[in-house]
């Protein structure tokens, strides 16, 4: 009998709670913003002039020269090409006469041409050698460069100094 | 147990609605001006615009965005809602706010240039806070939105320096003059200017106590 009466109060209870609760209203409302907000940023605008700095070393036609270097192995094509790019003459025998040429002061088409011969691999040293004007090392090493072994180490230090120069100047 | 209705809406006085910076003692910083109100659904929704934009560095610094709006009784039965002050150890929502477009800022000219500003479209989270307020005859509700440390972090964590190709800007260019020309000049900033929306629910409770206004019959 008590059970009975203690569960009857209780849901009795539950039931004024419930009805209280349900008796307590609310609303909802929505609000919808938009909103703009600025990142300062420094920007900075690559000009044209990147692409015209380039072409005043009169090494336009690198580019084409470059993906090709970069996509096949150094050919006799390749060889006879890139002196024709820098305006150097050919040079079979490596003797580093072009290194002094006055007139155009890409002597690295010598090195080039050398790396084109040193590394059978084809990768893109010899034609981006030409892009550089690095007459220092070349013009001490030339001499001693063409009594080198054609796998000489010498000539892939200048590759990799080569490119660095035409990514300097292609950069400008 | 029906009482009777609570029906809230927001109010038809656009005039009256702000929108301003705060400090976390409710304080006003700033002013935001150009916000432009419209009311749909009945008053039950609202759509803010800030067509001057919202300072970024008072959002980064801990200050909070507050929007202040009156509010109205539609037909509802029981008039009075319950009044609760600021409280910023308890959010009252979450919400996040979405890039919808963004583009570049230069010099007081706007760009469409999409591939260059992609980093800068992330979603930011704002803690949302509420209060709400009755005077007679005057039911006001207040929000208040605080980045959170998260998306704080996110900003800051941007580039700072963006490079653009020339003829990318010549392409791109949407406007002689930027969509929202306030940011530009009165900020004399370049960026990137990222178009946020969001979406906040407003609860509105109850109250029993007696709201004070005296009506027509009353008193």
């Amino acid at each position: 009998m008590r059970k009975l009466l203690l569960l009857l109060t209780t849901g009795v209870a539950i039931l004024v709670t419930s009805g209280t609760a349900y008796g307590y209203w609310t609303d909802m409302l929505e609000m919808r913003s938009q909103v703009p907000l600025l990142y300062p940023v420094t920007i900075s605008v690559a000009e044209k002039e990147a692409v015209s700095d380039v072409a005043s070393l009169d090494i336009t036609d690198v580019p084409a020269a470059v993906q090709q270097a970069d996509s096949q192995p150094a050919t006799e094509e390749g060889r006879q090409t890139l002196p024709m790019d820098t305006g150097v003459p050919a040079i079979p025998n490596n003797d580093g006469a072009g290194i002094s040429d006055p007139v155009n002061n890409n002597v690295g088409g010598v090195s080039a041409n050398e790396e084109v011969e040193s590394t059978p691999s084809g990768d893109d040293s010899g034609t981006s050698a030409s892009l550089r004007d690095d007459t220092g090392g070349t013009q001490e090493d030339g001499g001693t460069d063409s009594d080198r072994p054609a796998d000489n180490n010498g000539g892939v230090d200048i590759v990799e100094s080569a490119s660095d120069g035409a990514d300097a100047a292609a950069a400008q | 147990m029906t009482t009777g209705v609570l029906n809230m809406a927001f109010s038809q006085d656009i005039q009256t609605y702000t929108a301003d910076i705060v400090d976390s003692a409710d304080n006003t910083v700033e002013t935001i001006a150009g916000v432009e109100v419209q009311l749909s659904d009945q008053g039950k929704v609202v759509e803010l615009k800030f067509t001057n934009g919202v300072p970024l560095a008072d959002l980064l610094e801990g200050d909070l965005l507050k929007v202040t709006f009156p509010l109205e009784n539609e037909e509802g039965t029981v008039t009075n809602i319950r009044e609760c002050d600021l409280n910023l150890t308890v959010p009252w929502k979450v919400v996040e706010m979405e890039p919808q477009a963004q583009s570049l800022v230069l010099n007081g000219r706007e760009y469409a240039v999409d591939e260059c500003t992609a980093a800068y479209a992330i979603p930011l989270q704002f803690d949302v806070f509420q209060s709400f307020s009755r005077e007679p005859d005057l039911l006001t509700g207040s929000l208040y939105f605080r980045m959170t440390d998260d998306s704080c972090e996110s900003i800051q964590n941007l580039p700072q320096t963006l490079e653009v190709p020339a003829e990318v800007l010549e392409e791109s260019q949407i406007n002689t003059a930027v969509t929202n020309p306030e940011i530009a000049v009165a900020a004399s900033q370049n960026g990137v200017l990222v178009e946020y929306t969001c979406m906040v629910p407003v609860g509105l409770d109850q109250s029993n106590a007696a709201d004070g206004i005296i009506r027509a019959g009353e008193g």
